[in-house]
């Protein structure tokens, strides 16, 4: 019953009046190398333990390339024969039309990137520039399928490693979003797995993004989800009604970043033009993903502990320092974080030996945590880190390849 | 595990038929994992077994202990859910093997989904016979509205009270080791309305209050106390808005310093149509009391109380007062936000204030 009293465990309280005790926060070195090598070790071989992530293992890819690229060594770190056999490793992981054309409706909901457990034979490297990966045709099944998350992580790790995207299959991949997104705007993640959440959401938008081309999309549907998560605390919940959660929050804000323009609009502060019918008011409204923006922006800010915590109430977390940081800096607000106990907190989850960062101080480092350390770091500034961009969440070195060398991009800029 | 004894089943004579089909990760992968032989063969005999869509006895052991060495597989469950189909297995022992499962990984996404889809199975029983189920487990029944509880005859009700009641109890012990668990809070408001509007919902108040008991500041059951409050079917009238008020204001009294029930007041304010200003004498009575003067929930609330009545009355008084309670925070309350109350006392300039 000791939670249950502020007068048993409060800090502040128990003082009786006196101010908060002053903001003094430990700051340990930044421990650079030793994360060089983390990643590295990665991207040799994942212990036994990932064996558990092996469907999604293009998503511990990316984490390990893009620690690599923040810490501003991955095109050294990466030798050009690894670099070129990692590129088809991602694409024979692609699922795409059969060229014989037995191509069906029922492949529709099938393509994107799959993880490598299918038994598909590796597709043979014959040099041809139209070779994209592993054919659907009458033999497949749902069990062959792509998966929204690995698509993502596949593109995004395609960018980074420096591909022009020419061998990705765009129409299929459009069409299979257009099969997993429901009528409530959310999306499932594959044709098999009908859990929606925002979190394939973020993913269909980044894919939006990145082929630059948003028909596999229904906008309205999607903002009117993405709202209708907001929570009576304004922060966003995975799905309706369910409690705000630093995560889906930034899924949430970073898909409507990526749609763009009057997406991030604020329904409260929105007022109806002098020469605006209410019927053109209402449709403007409509295209606002934000019920309240300055209540979204407290939440967030309130959910700085010294680093951040994900939920009111939680402990602190590793990751949130970017999932909370990420959305506040798409509302252009990371500059009202206090980068000094971010900071000393991301310092203390460092692992002294191995590199990394675990969860909490001495917790053991994950490949996804040890990402977004970097990633939380990246935003406040820290020295030996590229900067970011908070709605790829990728570095702007690599938000600047997808635009000037991706073929989805360079003819259209 | 399905076998009691120690020889893995690729070892026994009825797998022999099986061509196992080996992962085929080219040349030189990316991130690359080290399998074990346990996994990696196990995985050989489900790409061989999936290939074929075999539907048998023994593929259905084998999902099992694929599923038991990696639940985030996303799609042997969908295989398993189809052969529980095919070969009309009894789906109460598939409950008893996901209770085990959920204990040894309560955060996996896909095993509290199966759980869903499994009773979301069982209850279309109760559905009107004009509603179309699903014929592979795909797609929830609860798309087209769910469980008309109030229309259902005694029997059925009896049926739904007592399903209810033991996913309820399901998840209240998985809240026990984690009253966190989003996947259980998650699955808790699927199943309160998929079986309609039934009297669980009076009870789940309840309930909330005693892990409120338990721990006031755990904020997913306030969470879902706004859920039952504003979703339920006991509906939003004024009694119990006003009850709902006075709860909440006696948990703040409590823990001033909790900043989950002052979220929830003001959800709850709001959702009624009532002006914030109605807690302002609430928060002024609280300044002296010394557990309350340094919390930052009371001082931001005081905030937005004045700000909204400078806003209104656009004199200098008022726009000085709400600068105060923001200077309070930044200097006082809550230094770790300085940047943030200050940003917000600068704000309060835009006001412009009739001379």
């Amino acid at each position: 019953m000791l939670n249950n009293d502020d007068t048993s465990t409060a800090t502040t309280e128990t003082t009786g009046g006196a101010p908060a005790p002053a903001l003094t926060v430990e700051q340990k070195p930044f421990e650079r190398e030793k994360h060089i090598q983390y990643f590295k070790r990665l991207l040799q071989m994942l212990p036994q333990q990932y064996s558990s992530h092996d469907t999604h293992r293009v998503i511990m890819g990316m984490y390990a390339i893009g620690g690599l690229e923040l810490l501003g060594v991955l095109d050294e770190t990466v030798s050009e024969a690894n670099r070129k056999d990692w590129i088809e490793w991602i694409y024979a992981q692609q699922r795409i039309p059969s060229i014989t054309g037995e191509d069906s409706d029922d492949h529709d909901a099938l393509y994107g990137f799959a993880g490598p457990f299918s038994g598909l034979p590796f597709p043979e490297n014959t040099g041809n520039q139209d070779k994209r990966g592993c054919e659907c045709g009458l033999h497949s099944t749902v069990y062959d399928s792509g998966h929204i998350t690995v698509t993502y992580a596949a593109l995004m790790a395609l960018v980074a490693l420096g591909d022009d995207l020419s061998r990705v299959a765009k129409e299929p991949i459009l069409r299979t979003l257009r099969r997993l997104q429901l009528p409530s705007g959310a999306f499932i993640p594959t044709t098999t797995d009908y859990q929606p959440d925002m979190r394939f959401v973020y993913c269909a938008a980044v894919i939006s993004h990145i082929l630059n081309d948003w028909s596999g999309m229904n906008r309205d549907t999607t903002l009117e989800f993405i709202r209708q998560c907001q929570s009576y605390d304004y922060g966003f919940g995975q799905n309706l009604h369910e409690e705000s959660h630093g995560g889906s929050t930034y899924c949430a804000i970073a898909s409507l970043g990526l749609m763009g323009g009057e997406a991030l609009g604020d329904q409260r502060t929105m007022v109806r033009g002098e020469n605006e019918d209410s019927a053109a008011f209402e449709k403007r409204k409509a295209r606002a993903g934000f019920i309240d923006k300055e209540a979204t922006r407290k939440w967030l800010i309130m959910r700085q502990t010294t680093g951040f915590q994900g939920r009111i109430n939680k402990p602190t977390d590793t990751c949130y320092s970017f999932w909370v940081g990420g959305s506040l800096a798409i509302l252009e607000s990371i500059d009202l974080v206090n980068e000094n106990c971010d900071r000393g907190y991301l310092m203390e989850t460092q692992h002294k030996a191995l590199g990394g960062f675990g969860k909490w101080a001495n917790t053991f480092p994950d490949a996804m945590h040890s990402y977004m350390g970097l990633a939380g770091l990246s935003l406040i500034g820290e020295p030996g880190l590229r900067p970011m961009d908070p709605l790829l969440n990728t570095s702007k070195r690599v938000q600047e390849r997808l635009y000037t060398q991706s073929v989805f991009w360079k003819t259209s800029a | 595990m399905s076998d009691q004894d120690d020889i893995p089943f690729y070892e026994k004579p009825e797998w022999a038929d099986i061509v196992p089909i080996p992962q085929d990760d080219g040349p030189n992968p990316l991130v690359p994992i080290a399998y074990t032989k346990e996994y990696s063969t196990t995985m050989d005999y489900f790409r061989a077994i999936c290939r074929t869509q075999e539907q048998s006895e023994r593929a259905l052991d084998l999902t099992k202990i694929v599923i038991e060495l990696s639940p985030s597989h996303y799609t042997v469950w969908h295989y398993r859910q189809t052969l529980l189909k095919a070969l009309n297995k009894d789906l109460s022992s598939e409950l008893d093997w996901i209770q085990y499962m959920i204990d040894e990984n309560p955060k996996s996404y896909q095993i509290w989904h199966h759980r869903q889809v499994i009773v979301d199975h069982i209850s279309a029983a109760l559905l009107p016979a004009d509603v179309p189920t699903s014929s592979t487990f795909s797609t929830l029944t609860t798309a087209s509205g769910g469980i008309p509880y109030n229309a259902l005859s005694e029997q059925q009700k009896e049926a739904a009270r007592e399903a209810v009641k033991v996913e309820l109890a399901f998840i209240a012990a998985a809240l026990e080791e984690d009253s966190k668990n989003y996947h259980a809070w998650s699955y808790r408001q699927w199943v309160l309305s998929h079986f309609g509007p039934g009297p669980w919902w009076a009870e789940e108040l309840e309930y909330i209050d005693k892990l409120l008991e338990t721990d006031i500041r755990n904020n997913s059951a306030w969470n879902q106390r706004f859920y039952a409050f504003t979703q339920g079917p006991l509906g939003l009238s004024q009694e119990n808005v006003e009850k709902e008020i006075k709860y909440t204001k006696t948990k703040i009294e409590r823990t001033p310093s909790n900043e989950s029930p002052w979220v929830y007041l003001g959800g709850v304010l709001r959702k009624a149509n009532h002006p914030m200003s109605e807690i302002k004498e609430f928060c002024e009575s609280l300044l002296p009391m010394p557990r309350a003067n340094f919390s930052p929930y009371l001082h931001s609330t005081l905030l937005e109380i004045y700000e909204e009545e400078a806003k209104a009355r656009r004199t200098i008084e008022s726009v000085t007062k709400a600068k105060e309670a923001a200077v309070m925070l930044a200097e006082k309350v809550d230094p770790i936000r300085a940047k943030y109350w200050n940003w917000r006392k600068g704000q309060l300039n835009n006001i412009s204030v009739e001379a």
